[in-house]
C-alpha cells in the first residue's frame, strides 16, 4: 500500500525550524511531534498516512539515533552506518509512491513536525535551512529514503557520504536505477575482492568516465549484462588511470546478430526506371555493366594511370552504383591488388607498390578535395592519349558512350 | 527533430529518419500539456518512427550487415526518474523500414515535465566498417526528445479513493461521502476536507477516473458535482461565522472556497439573501444551484 503524507508549505516549515532549533535538544524532543501547523494532503489520494504510523516512525528513528550517541554533542557515531540503516529504515516505514516522495512540503512535514530533533542533532542547530526544509539532496530524511528508493537492497551501510553523493547528485545516474546500482554493486564488488586503497577517488573517477559516454550511448538499449560489462569497463579504465597507466575504456562491439522485432517491417519502395531498363533481364544488366574483373580491371587501370582510384572516379566511367564500387574495392583489397588509404570523403585506393609513395599525404583532407577534382580529367586525358589502346577502361567507355 | 551531439563517429544526415508523433491509447497526438493525467493514471504513448536503413549504413560507413535499434525512453522532471521501453530489433532488414515503439509512463513515478525521448542506435557495425564509423554498441545515431507537461495549474477537489466496507461511519455498499467540518472554516482545502469515493466500486472510479472515456463519466460526475456543492452551500449558510463575514478566509481555506462557490453560482444575491432562502425556500435554492451547475444539461 502507499502511503499519503500530510504536507507542510515552505512559509510554515521555516517558522518552526526558526522556533525550535535554538531549543535545547531534550526540550526540542519534547515538543515532538508539533502538530500546531495546518497541513494539506495530495489532491488525489489512497491511504493516508495515520498518526499512530508516524508515531512508530519517531520511536524507531529515535531508538537507531539514540544507539549512535543521541543526544550527545557531534553528531552519530559511525555515520555511513547510522545512515544506511536509517534510510531502510525511512523507506521501509513510509511506503511511497516516488511521485509523492518527491513532493518537498512531504519531508518538511516529516522532519519538522515529527523529528526536527534529530534532525538537529545529526546536522547542528546552525545547519542550513535545506536540511529542514524538504530540499531535494540536503534534507536529512529525503536524501536518505532515495538512496534506499535507487540503490534497492544495497547494503548502504558499506557506501561512504563522498561515493553515494557522487550517485545520488548526478541526475543522470540517479535517474538510471539499473545504472545507479551497478556502479555501486561494482565499486563494493571490488572493495572486497581488491582492497582499493582510494575506494573515493576511483569511484569519483570511474563516474566520471561513465558519465562521459552518456551522451554517446544509449544506456537503455544495453540489456543488464552489457550494462555491468560497460560500468566494468569504467572501473577498469579508472583504475589503471589512478596507476598511472594508459586508461582507456574498451569499446564493446555486438557479439552475435539479433532478429528483427516483430514490431519492424519493411516498407515496399518503388524504383523510377526508364523503359529500356526496365526491359532488361538482371543477366543483361550484368552484361551491359561487364563482367566482376572488368570492373576491378577499370579499377586498376585508373589506379595505374592516376596514381590512385576513388569510388567516384570508377562511376565516372561505369554505370554501377556507390555500394557496387565498394564491393569492387573490398575484393581488390582483399585480392591484395589495392590499398585503402584516407577517411570519409577523403578515401582512395592505391597499387601497393605506391603505398609507400602516398601514405605521407593520405590524411590531409584539402589536397584530398583538389586531386578528386582533377581526378576524372585525368582519367579522361590518359585514355585520350590512347595507352594501352585495348585496356578493360577504354571498353568500359566506349560502351558508356 | 535533432541529431545528436558532436560524436567521435559518423552520424547518418537529417531526412534517413523520419518520426511520427507520440500518440496516446486513443490514437491522438500527445499534447503538450496531457490536461487528465495524475498520479494515479498510467500513460501508454506509441509513435512510428521510419529509417532506411541502407543508406544509414552506407553513411555511417558501416558494413553492409551492420544493423540498429530503436529505443524509447521516458524522463519526469519531478521525480527525476527515467525507465525505458525493451528496444525494437531491426535484424538484417534492407531498405526503408518501419517500426512502432511504445512506452508506458506509471503515474506513481512521474511529475512534472515528462520527456520522451527516441534514439536509433547502434546494435552491430558489421564487417568492413570504416575506421570512423560508429564500433560501440547502444552507439547513439540519432535522437528525438518530446516534452511534455505532466502537471497542469487546474485544481483538482481533493479526493481520495478508500474501501468503505473499512470505515465503520459509512454503509459499505455507499458510493461517495463529502468529509470535511463545516465548523471549522479556517482550515486548507487540501488538508480539511476530501471526496471519499468507494474504492470497492469499480465502476464509479471508472467514470470518475481522469480523463475517462465512460459514457457515463459525464452523468456521474454531473450527479457528484451537485451534491457536493448542495452539502457545501447549506454547509456554509447554515455557520454563523461564515455568515457574518464571508470574505474573511485566507485563499486556499474551506471558507474562501465557500465564499467562491456562492458568488459563483449567485453573483448578485447578498449571502444574507442566500440564508433566508434556505429558510423559507430551500427547494428553490436547490433548483436554482442545479440550474447554475448544469445537472444533465
Amino acid at each position: 500500500v502507499s502511503l499519503v503524507i500530510p504536507r507542510l508549505d515552505r512559509a510554515k516549515a521555516h517558522e518552526l525550524v526558526d522556533e525550535h532549533r535554538q531549543t535545547p535538544l531534550a526540550e526540542l524532543s519534547a515538543r515532538m511531534p508539533d502538530l500546531r501547523p495546518a497541513v494539506t494532503y495530495a489532491e488525489l489520494s489512497a491511504e493516508r498516512v495515520s498518526r499512530a504510523q508516524l508515531a512508530e516512525l519517531r520511536r524507531s528513528v529515535l531508538e537507531l539515533a539514540r544507539e549512535h550517541g543521541m543526544p550527545d554533542d557531534g553528531g552519530p557515531r559511525d555515520l555511513s552506518n547510522y545512515e544506511g540503516r536509517l534510510a531502510a529504515l525511512l523507506h521501509r516505514a513510509l511506503p511511497m509512491d516516488p511521485h509523492e516522495a518527491a513532493q518537498e512540503e512531504v519531508w518538511s512535514y516529516l522532519t519538522c513536525c515529527w523529528l526536527l530533533d534529530v534532525a538537529v542533532w545529526r546536522f547542528r542547530r546552525d545547519a542550513p535551512m535545506e536540511r529542514f526544509i524538504g530540499h531535494l539532496n540536503r534534507n536529512a530524511f529525503r536524501r536518505l529514503w532515495w538512496r534506499r528508493e535507487i540503490l534497492g537492497d544495497l547494503d548502504l551501510t558499506l557506501l561512504g557520504e563522498d561515493e553515494l553523493v557522487n550517485i545520488m547528485e548526478r541526475p543522470t545516474l540517479f535517474s538510471n536505477r539499473r545504472l545507479a546500482r551497478d556502479i555501486a554493486r561494482e565499486l563494493l564488488d571490488r572493495v572486497q575482492r581488491d582492497g582499493v586503497p582510494d575506494r573515493m577517488r576511483l569511484m569519483r573517477e570511474a563516474t566520471k568516465r561513465i558519465l562521459r559516454l552518456t551522451p554517446f550511448v544509449a544506456m537503455s538499449s544495453l540489456d543488464d549484462a552489457q550494462l555491468r560489462l560497460l560500468v566494468s569497463d569504467g572501473f577498469d579504465a579508472a583504475s589503471a588511470g589512478l596507476a598511472g597507466q594508459p586508461s582507456v575504456m574498451a569499446t564493446r562491439v555486438a557479439r552475435a546478430a539479433r532478429e528483427a522485432s516483430p514490431e519492424v517491417v519493411g516498407i515496399p519502395t518503388l524504383s523510377v526506371v526508364t523503359a529500356s531498363e526496365a526491359s532488361l533481364s538482371t543477366t543483361e544488366r550484368a552484361d551491359r555493366l561487364g563482367s566482376f574483373d572488368e570492373l576491378a580491371e577499370a579499377a586498376l587501370d585508373i589506379a595505374r594511370r592516376t596514381g590512385r582510384v576513388t569510388n567516384g572516379a570508377l562511376r565516372e566511367v561505369v554505370p554501377i552504383t556507390s555500394e557496387e564500387g565498394r564491393e569492387v574495392f573490398r575484393e581488390l583489397m582483399e585480392r591484395g591488388q589495392l590499398v585503402r588509404r584516407g577517411v570519409k570523403r577523403g578515401t582512395h585506393y592505391v597499387l601497393p607498390d605506391a603505398q609507400i609513395a602516398s601514405s605521407d599525404a593520405a590524411v590531409s583532407p584539402e589536397p584530398e578535395r583538389a586531386a578528386r577534382e582533377e581526378e576524372s580529367t585525368q582519367i579522361v586525358a590518359a585514355v585520350a592519349r590512347g595507352r594501352p589502346s585495348d585496356t578493360a577502361l577504354r571498353r568500359l567507355l566506349q560502351r558508356r558512350r | 527533430m535533432k541529431s545528436a551531439p558532436a560524436t567521435p563517429y559518423l552520424l547518418p544526415p537529417d531526412g534517413l529518419i523520419s518520426d511520427h508523433p507520440w500518440t496516446t491509447e486513443d490514437g491522438r497526438e500527445i499534447p503538450e500539456l496531457l490536461e487528465h493525467w495524475d498520479p494515479h493514471t498510467d500513460t501508454l504513448v506509441s509513435r512510428i518512427v521510419e529509417a532506411d536503413v541502407d543508406k544509414i549504413r552506407s553513411a555511417c560507413q558501416l558494413g553492409g550487415d551492420g544493423t540498429f535499434a530503436l529505443t524509447a525512453s521516458w524522463y519526469s522532471s519531478r521525480t527525476r526518474l527515467a525507465d525505458h521501453a525493451a528496444p525494437v530489433e531491426f535484424g538484417h532488414l534492407r531498405g526503408r523500414v518501419r517500426a512502432s515503439v511504445s512506452l508506458l509512463v506509471p503515474g506513481s513515478a512521474a511529475g512534472g515535465r515528462l520527456d520522451l525521448r527516441t534514439s536509433l542506435v547502434l546494435r552491430s557495425a558489421g564487417d568492413r566498417m570504416s575506421p570512423i564509423a560508429p564500433r560501440r554498441e547502444g552507439a547513439t545515431l540519432w535522437t528525438d526528445e518530446v516534452r511534455v507537461a505532466l502537471e497542469g495549474g487546474s485544481a483538482r477537489f481533493p479526493t481520495t479513493a478508500v474501501d468503505f466496507r473499512e470505515l465503520p461511519r459509512f454503509p459499505d455498499s455507499a458510493s461517495w461521502a463529502l468529509e470535511w467540518d463545516s465548523e471549522d472554516l479556517e482550515l486548507p482545502v487540501l488538508g480539511g476536507m476530501r471526496l471519499l469515493v468507494n474504492a470497492n466500486h469499480e465502476d464509479l472510479m471508472e467514470s470518475l477516473r481522469s480523463g475517462s472515456q465512460d459514457p457515463r463519466s459525464p452523468v456521474v460526475r454531473s450527479f457528484v458535482t451537485l451534491d457536493v456543492a448542495r452539502t457545501l452551500v447549506h454547509g456554509a449558510l447554515n455557520n454563523e461565522r461564515f455568515v457574518e463575514d464571508p470574505e474573511s478566509f485566507e485563499a486556499g481555506s474551506i471558507g474562501r472556497l465557500l465564499f467562491e462557490l456562492l458568488t459563483m453560482c449567485w453573483p448578485t444575491v447578498p449571502v444574507a439573501t442566500l440564508v433566508r432562502r434556505l429558510q423559507d425556500d430551500p427547494t428553490r435554492l436547490d433548483a436554482e444551484l442545479q440550474a447554475h451547475l448544469g445537472v444533465l444539461a
